[in-house]
């Protein structure tokens, strides 16, 4: 993990980095903290007045209650609201792929309830929930050779002009192997015509600000030109409204890019909220067993890895 | 060249293929000097069965194979490789070989639904095994193997058990045959490859969508384990048809969609049609030949094999298939 600087002014006002103890919903598991999510750190986007009053009409987007998949991810409770940008961090094997696709309603957990707006995930049929939601999912091979525009338009809902709308474009630069061969392209250009695929899926509910997003380690790949491309561009999908949930091995630009910080370990979330809240020396530390360094600016977070606890 | 040119380019070749066939086949009889009353006994008995025999085998054949390859996500996939086809051959053998004497006048009609219940019973046993070992594609292709190796083994110990007539019955059946069809046998296997192709066809959109993983086409909301068991139970239907009617045929359905996706692309709602259209144009000019030559009759999979291991290396070459 290297430090990278990453100035994003629209992010985090000014005077807002001293609140921590308000905000940590760490230890979650912990009933107490759970049963109120308004006591929990998601409350801070009517409190900062960073979204407007909008934002408190709008009911949870996702909401999880009580899940428990197959020994693999407990989690108590969680909610994401509408334009919502979410991160979720956390070591390898800790639950972030299993969460993801818990709450895509692609895996049905073993106990407790999963809601997309309001309505329990088992409820929804798969038709419907792919006008409502997509997904862009980890490892996903092809042995054929399609053209990356053949590819593309099997998964395109409406024909539209430019092929790539011009936003997707900006931030994933795809459009120069539209007649390249899938299999031939490198694994960074790749994984950009998989993210382009999956906002593809749901793109008139996106430009509608009505979408919601479940990416899979998106940055996986990508130059960090790209990587900083595409946190950019789900920004600016989520101030549209759209609601997305991503999943990141880089906790700077996770913890800058975010409106919501949720930390895995061990199948739990161990603690989610505002960035500035809950990525501090002690939590990163527990979680990722590694030394931190943080100083905290004015608009942005610089986090610095030093050394593996262990080593 | 883009799509639709390709498209129009391939419908048009195998328009003229299925005419010059379809011709040729009926004005067989018309070259020698038989009476009215004898030719047209011959065409509606002999020709005009197998032409819809051809037609509907070679359609059959290689729709499942472009199916089969998408839904198992393997360019390799074949109805004969993942052994839907050896299932049928098996119990073909095994009704040749054992079927005692007295029952067999009832071997024409039995032949056939044998072969349809192979069919079924190999892909129900593929898929349940590959489901509880890995619940991957690549295990139905391994249990696949296995199963056509094993009825492979069968049919070589029955081999050596059977009389010398027997042999030779076999044989055809499994170099795969035109002639043994009638009107009968087509009445039953007909509206089945109709139906299973035309479900194959209808999957089409829902199939183009696998090409991303199953993950992916989950989430664009396509029901992945539903559409794996129908889209094999409909090849199975189809092939199992196909295998009663003609015995086993090789290469048709790996040769067909691997050509076609080099010239028109991955869509199935194209490739799907074209296919057909395709697989049934080959196997009526091989009818056709088969036709001209008629001092001998040509087992079928000796004609597509040896057009088919050339062409699927050109396919190779051209980094169609990847291995």
């Amino acid at each position: 993990m290297t430090r990278r600087n990453t100035p994003s002014k629209k992010l985090l006002p000014k005077g807002q980095h001293d609140r921590n103890s308000a905000q940590v919903s760490a230890y979650d598991d912990n009933a107490s903290e759970a049963s109120g999510p308004n006591a929990s750190g998601f409350s801070y986007l009517s409190e900062n007045g960073l979204k407007n009053s909008t934002e408190e009409r709008c009911e949870h987007v996702l909401s999880v209650t009580n899940v428990n998949v197959a020994a693999r991810l407990f989690v108590k409770k969680l909610e994401a609201r509408k334009g919502e940008c979410i991160h979720i961090i956390g070591p390898n094997g800790a639950g972030k792929s299993t969460l993801l696709l818990t709450l895509a309603g692609l895996i049905n957990p073993d106990t407790g309830e999963v809601s997309l707006y309001n309505k329990p995930m088992s409820h929804w049929t798969l038709a419907s929930l792919s006008s409502v939601r997509t997904v862009l999912a980890q490892h996903s091979e092809s042995s054929f050779h399609l053209t990356v525009k053949e590819y593309l338009s099997f998964y395109t809902v409406i024909q539209q002009r430019p092929f790539v709308p011009a936003l997707l474009e900006k931030a994933l630069e795809v459009s120069g192997f539209l007649d390249k061969i899938l299999t031939q392209l490198s694994g960074g250009e790749r994984q950009r015509v998989e993210i382009c695929r999956a906002l593809l899926q749901i793109w008139p509910q996106l430009e509608r600000g009505e979408g919601i997003v479940l990416l899979d380690e998106p940055l996986q790949g990508l130059d960090i030109r790209h990587q900083y491309a595409l946190a950019s561009l789900v920004k600016a999908l989520c101030v549209k409204g759209n609601t997305i949930l991503m999943t990141s091995h880089d906790i700077a630009l996770s913890a800058n890019y975010s409106d919501s910080l949720w930390i895995m370990r061990k199948g739990e979330v161990f603690a989610a909220g505002e960035p500035r809240a809950v990525a501090t020396q002690n939590i990163l530390e527990k979680v990722f067993e590694c030394h931190f360094a943080i100083s905290k600016h004015d608009n942005f977070l610089e986090i610095q890895v030093c050394a593996p606890i262990s080593l | 060249m883009n799509r639709r040119t390709a498209v129009t380019l391939v419908l048009s070749t195998v328009l003229i293929a299925l005419v010059i066939s379809v011709a040729g086949i009926i004005g067989v009889p018309g070259l020698s000097d038989t009476t009215v009353e004898l030719k047209r006994h011959i065409i509606i008995q002999l020709q005009i069965p197998l032409i819809l025999t051809a037609g509907l085998v070679g359609a059959a054949l290689s729709v499942s194979g472009a199916t089969l390859q998408v839904v198992l996500r393997n360019p390799l996939a074949d109805p004969g490789i993942i052994g839907i086809t050896s299932g049928a051959s098996l119990v073909a053998a095994l009704l040749l070989l054992l079927t005692p004497s007295w029952a067999a006048s009832y071997l024409h009609y039995l032949l056939p639904l044998g072969c349809f219940v192979g069919a079924l019973f190999t892909t129900f046993i593929i898929y349940r095994l590959a489901r509880k070992l890995l619940g991957s594609s690549t295990a139905v292709i391994l249990a696949g193997i296995a199963i056509s190796t094993l009825s492979g083994a069968i049919i070589a110990w029955l081999y050596m058990f059977s009389d010398a007539n027997a042999l030779r019955n076999l044989t055809f059946w499994l170099m795969g045959s035109l002639y043994q069809t009638n009107w009968l046998i087509l009445c039953v296997g007909g509206p089945l490859i109709v139906v299973s192709v035309g479900l194959q066809l209808y999957f089409a959109g829902d199939l183009n969508k696998l090409y991303a993983g199953e993950l992916a086409a989950k989430s664009s909301g396509v029901d992945v384990a539903k559409l794996t068991e129908r889209a094999l139970i409909a090849c199975a239907i189809a092939v199992g048809s196909a295998v009663s009617m003609a015995g086993s045929i090789a290469f048709v359905g790996l040769l067909i969609p691997h050509i076609l996706r080099l010239v028109i692309g991955h869509n199935n709602r194209y490739l799907l049609p074209l296919s057909a259209l395709s697989g049934a144009s080959l196997l009526m000019l091989v009818a056709f030949s088969s036709e001209m030559t008629r001092a001998i009759t040509l087992p079928v999979s000796m004609v597509t094999a040896s057009l088919g291991g050339p062409l699927l290396i050109w396919a190779l070459a051209k980094g169609q298939i990847k291995g």
